[in-house]
């Protein structure tokens, strides 16, 4: 072969290494979507033209974090959110109606504005179009009992009091006296796995991820996963009916532990305990009940677990050692009320029937007036778990936006002051209603409207 | 684990460093023409890529020992490139023939250090691949990496058939001194068998690839405040990049991002000796397969991420006349393609399609011409074009960078032997310009984010920029030094400088520096 004949055959190798380059370019990938979110009113508020602007609607897609927020400035029912990464997306909607607007809609006097919301979860939204519907609702109103605030995720581990210093606020809501006597107050069970750890092939999870109870050993209730909530702890509080009268307006404080955390303190076990940055705990010496479990049968309480000066709590059910709210924040809570002896209702281990495991009590929901109720969920996307509560209670989740150890809480926003009394908003979607700020016990923390 | 690999593979790699301390020992023949003249530099490269070039290669054993230190600073640079990169490395290489074994081999260590890294928490830097770490906050690099290279080509029937293989092995480790802190390992084992026959004046070799190779990244903070990756403090958070705008926070403190890959590929190499001319041909193509996820306790609980498909295709011809003429075509391919997989939970299906395109092509010509040989005084020039065209896009966020240009160069080169007896010295002057043709952004508003700005725009603009480049290469070499081994001293100076500032009409994008220096200053001692 001569020099002109290899040449030859390199140019065709060449050539052919072109040829073979320009086809390879076609391949189409996903493009950006559009989402619109449409809304409509809860079916059970009747046939009501309730106006939807002025709704705040926001849309946050699971895997990226990333969130849009659009207001509705016209009449319509429906906001578009164009060139939205494909994917899932959690939906939160607000709307305040004024009190007018609403009496022209429903015929019913508002005395003030009236909240709706909703909320929907991991929402797909892969198609070029997408629509996700979200029905709103209105809240359980503004004349009872409210969670106002929860400190679960503790201070910080080396110079914080770790999550010793716990506490949760409950507010007297309404405009009349209430009493705080025989008010329950109660840790509810769950699947506290993250998804990605949760291995469906046992059949002992519903498709939402949470305990199926009917799988639970020694059950035979076929509505066991629809017409009761499992307890993890259940407290009532103590009195004669008319004991702890709370004043409008007004809070308690429920401790773990009622002392000062700030300052210097022994602990059963005659160890003093000190804090080395006492800004990052809180006072708790003020609280008006906190929760001692060293008068409980078989139980080893925790050594910060002083028996104080304060009332305690009565223990129903509970399968910690101490009030323990779970500080990375898988944690609901429910408030009620129950004319139930809490002794009569059932108790079963988890579906799962670890050895270790501990009986949950078995609440019927027939038996319980449910005043207000709230969940957590981690900060962290990837540690999060199926929602405990039923959207009927609380159609979103929140958490403090720092995560464990980081003396935050959560607090529930303003709606509204009345005559020097502040109404706080309840529209049972905690996504909504709560924000983060610093824990503070003072009963005068208040978060903006 | 990584240890005991790394203990394994240092029995070969000594083995493979036999042909270079073995020359040392033997006889005063030195070759170290082949160290001191660029053309002949370039025909040991192309000989030692494969069997077919290595039987061909006229020289019989040659090697050098070098230690060099690497300086580079200045702004003129891309959004994922280092303020200033530092590195010493320690090379022994060369070539050895025993019989009817040739055989090539190389060791390197290198010790490196960066500054001011922004957007890659990467071990081997690769920002063309999907799947990476990355975080906004520049930070301090310190790596090391261990690379052993060999080829053994073996005479089955003189001046008719051979057979040899070539393996290459890369330890490297990374870490970073500012939260967040990678911490990375990456290892990669290549494997080139061939077999390669002559007819005549040709030899030609054909060449199965198999590589594979692994990197993981776990990534650790000192500060307690910025471990949770929240938005408090965006700088410090930890971004998983699943293309070249997609990304989401790393989720959880301890995920790990583990990287898996598998090469595929087939070389066909081609050398023809003519009377004055030697051509050395070679048509490549390769398959790089990486998966990425996150390694569990067990592998049943495995997270799979994604996988990228990378196709490359490479045509080289080189033609040496001796040591005055060098020719050099070269025409690159590669094409990226992603699969994206990942999913957080029940709940949120996969993608499940692809979100990440890469493209990239280049031509190169080139030519060099040095002096007759036999004069003391050896003046030399030579002439460059290279052009590319790069392509990213990422799908979902709707990102695209197009961007291609010319780099035309020339250059200078006295070359001086004998000057005083013994004594070496070349001199080299070369002048180029980075000329862009074409270019273009697409950042989708609604996705827009720090990255957009940093990487992506700022990308856009440097690319966009006409740049000057100017380097200075000179060496000399000492035959009196070290009795019997001539020793050298090398100084490379490199200098970009920007010509026209890019006029950047969006707001938030860093400028684009006006200058970027390097210096590499090196020993060698030729066996």
């Amino acid at each position: 072969m001569n020099m002109q004949k290899h040449t030859r055959l390199l140019l065709v190798g060449a050539l052919a290494l072109l040829a073979a380059c320009s086809k390879d370019d076609d391949g189409q990938g996903l493009q950006p979507v559009s989402v619109t979110v449409k809304l409509a009113l809860d079916p059970q508020m009747g046939n009501t033209a309730i106006p939807f602007k002025g709704a705040v609607i926001k849309i946050s897609n699971v895997i990226t974090g990333q969130s849009y927020q659009d207001s509705l400035t016209t009449e319509t029912d429906q906001a578009a959110f164009a060139s939205v990464v494909p994917g899932s997306y959690d939906v939160t909607v607000k709307l305040r109606v004024s009190a007018a607007d609403y009496e022209a809609a429903t015929g019913i006097k508002a005395d003030g504005s009236v909240l709706f919301s909703g909320a929907a979860s991991t929402q797909a939204a892969t198609a070029p179009q997408n629509t996700i519907a979200i029905t709103l609702r209105t809240g359980s109103g503004e004349g009872n009992w409210v969670i106002k605030q929860v400190y679960y995720a503790g201070s910080d581990t080396k110079d914080g009091a770790l999550f010793r210093d716990q506490f949760i606020e409950l507010y007297n809501n309404s405009g009349q006296l209430l009493y705080a006597d025989s008010l329950y107050i109660s840790q509810v069970e769950g699947v506290s796995k993250t998804w990605e750890n949760i291995d469906f092939t046992t059949g002992i999870f519903t498709p939402t991820g949470q305990w199926d109870w009917t799988k639970a050993p020694g059950m035979a209730d076929a509505g066991a996963n629809t017409d009761y909530i499992y307890a993890r702890g259940l407290f009532r509080i103590p009195g004669t009916g008319t004991t702890y009268p709370v004043e409008p307006g007004k809070s308690i404080i429920i401790a773990t532990t009622a002392l000062n955390h700030k300052a210097p303190y022994q602990d059963a076990s005659g160890r003093e305990i000190t804090v080395r940055n006492p800004e990052l705990t809180v006072d708790l010496s003020h609280a008006d009940f906190d929760v001692y479990m060293g008068d409980q049968p078989g139980i080893n309480p925790l050594r910060s677990d002083l028996n104080t000066s304060k009332p305690h709590l009565a223990v129903i059910l509970n399968t910690s050692r101490d009030l323990v709210l779970d500080n990375p924040g898988r944690e609901a809570l429910i408030i009620f009320r129950s004319s139930a002896n809490p002794a009569g209702w059932a108790s079963f281990k988890t579906p799962d029937n670890l050895s270790s495991g501990k009986l949950k009590l078995q609440m019927p929901k027939s038996d319980m007036n449910v005043l207000d109720a709230m969940e957590i969920q981690p900060a962290e996307q990837a540690k999060r778990c199926p929602k405990r509560l039923p959207l009927d209670l609380d159609a979103g989740f929140n958490f403090v936006t720092d995560g464990s150890y980081s003396s935050q809480a959560l607090i529930r926003k303003t709606q509204k002051v009345e005559g020097g009394r502040v109404v706080l908003q309840d529209t049972n979607n905690s996504s909504v209603d709560f924000v983060t700020m610093k824990a503070d016990p003072s009963k005068n923390a208040f978060a903006d409207q | 684990m990584i240890k005991r690999r790394v203990n394994k593979w240092m029995l070969p790699a000594l083995w493979l460093l036999l042909p270079a301390a073995s020359a040392l020992a033997q006889s005063g023949a030195v070759s170290d023409s082949v160290w001191g003249y660029p053309i002949a530099q370039a025909a040991y490269r192309q000989a030692t890529r494969s069997v077919a070039g290595l039987v061909s290669y006229p020289l019989a054993n040659t090697g050098i020992i070098s230690l060099a230190g690497h300086y580079e600073e200045g702004g003129l640079r891309t959004g994922q490139t280092p303020q200033q990169h530092r590195d010493i490395t320690f090379e022994t290489e060369g070539v050895r023939t025993l019989q009817r074994f040739r055989v090539y081999g190389r060791f390197t260590y290198q010790r490196s250090s960066q500054d001011s890294l922004s957007w890659s928490l990467m071990g081997v830097p690769d920002h063309d691949r999907p799947f990476y770490y990355a975080a906004r906050k520049a930070g301090h690099f310190e790596r090391q990496a261990y690379q052993v290279s060999g080829r053994v080509a073996y005479t089955l029937r003189p001046g008719r058939l051979f057979i040899g293989a070539g393996a290459t092995y890369l330890y490297n480790t990374a870490y970073r001194t500012e939260d967040p802190r990678p911490a990375v390992k990456n290892f990669s084992l290549v494997l080139q068998p061939e077999f390669a026959w002559q007819q005549g004046r040709h030899v030609t070799g054909i060449m199965p690839v198999w590589g594979y190779g692994y990197e993981t990244n776990g990534i650790t903070y000192m500060n307690d405040q910025y471990r949770n990756n929240f938005d408090k403090y965006p700088e410090r958070r930890t971004w998983m990049m699943m293309g070249m705008g997609y990304m989401q926070p790393r989720s959880t403190t301890n995920q790990q991002l583990d990287v898996h890959f598998h090469m595929l590929g087939m070389g066909l190499h081609h050398v023809y000796r003519a009377a004055q001319w030697q051509w050395n041909s070679r048509l490549s193509w390769q398959r790089r397969r990486d998966s990425y996820g996150s390694r569990r306790d067990q592998s049943l609980n495995d997270a799979e991420w994604g996988a990228y498909t990378l196709n490359s295709y490479q045509l080289a011809i080189h033609a040496f006349n001796e040591q005055r003429r060098h020719l050099r075509l070269e025409a690159a391919h590669s094409s990226g393609n992603d699969r994206n997989t990942y999913t957080a939970s029940p709940l949120v299906p996969a993608l499940n399609a692809q979100n990440y395109r890469y493209r990239s092509s280049s031509l190169e010509a080139a030519y060099g011409l040095a002096g007759p040989a036999g004069k003391a005084l050896r003046p030399g020039w030579g002439a460059a074009l290279q052009w590319r065209q790069t392509g990213r896009r990422d799908f979902v966020t709707a990102h695209e960078l197009r961007y291609a240009y010319i780099t035309p160069s020339v250059y200078g080169a006295l070359y001086s032997s004998g000057l005083p007896p013994g004594n070496r010295f070349h001199l080299q002057l070369q002048a180029g310009m980075r000329w862009p043709v074409s270019q273009s952004v697409t950042v989708l508003p609604t996705q827009q984010t720090d990255f957009s700005l940093d990487v992506v725009y700022h990308d856009y603009y440097y690319w966009s920029a006409k740049a000057a480049l100017l380097q200075l290469d000179a060496e000399y070499t000492c035959g009196s030094m070290i009795p019997r081994v001539p020793a050298g001293i090398r100084l490379l100076l490199g200098y970009s400088h920007l010509l026209q500032e890019p006029d950047i009409t969006v707001p938030g994008v860093r400028e684009v520096g006006r200058r970027r220096v390097q210096g590499v200053l090196s020993f060698h001692l030729y066996l």
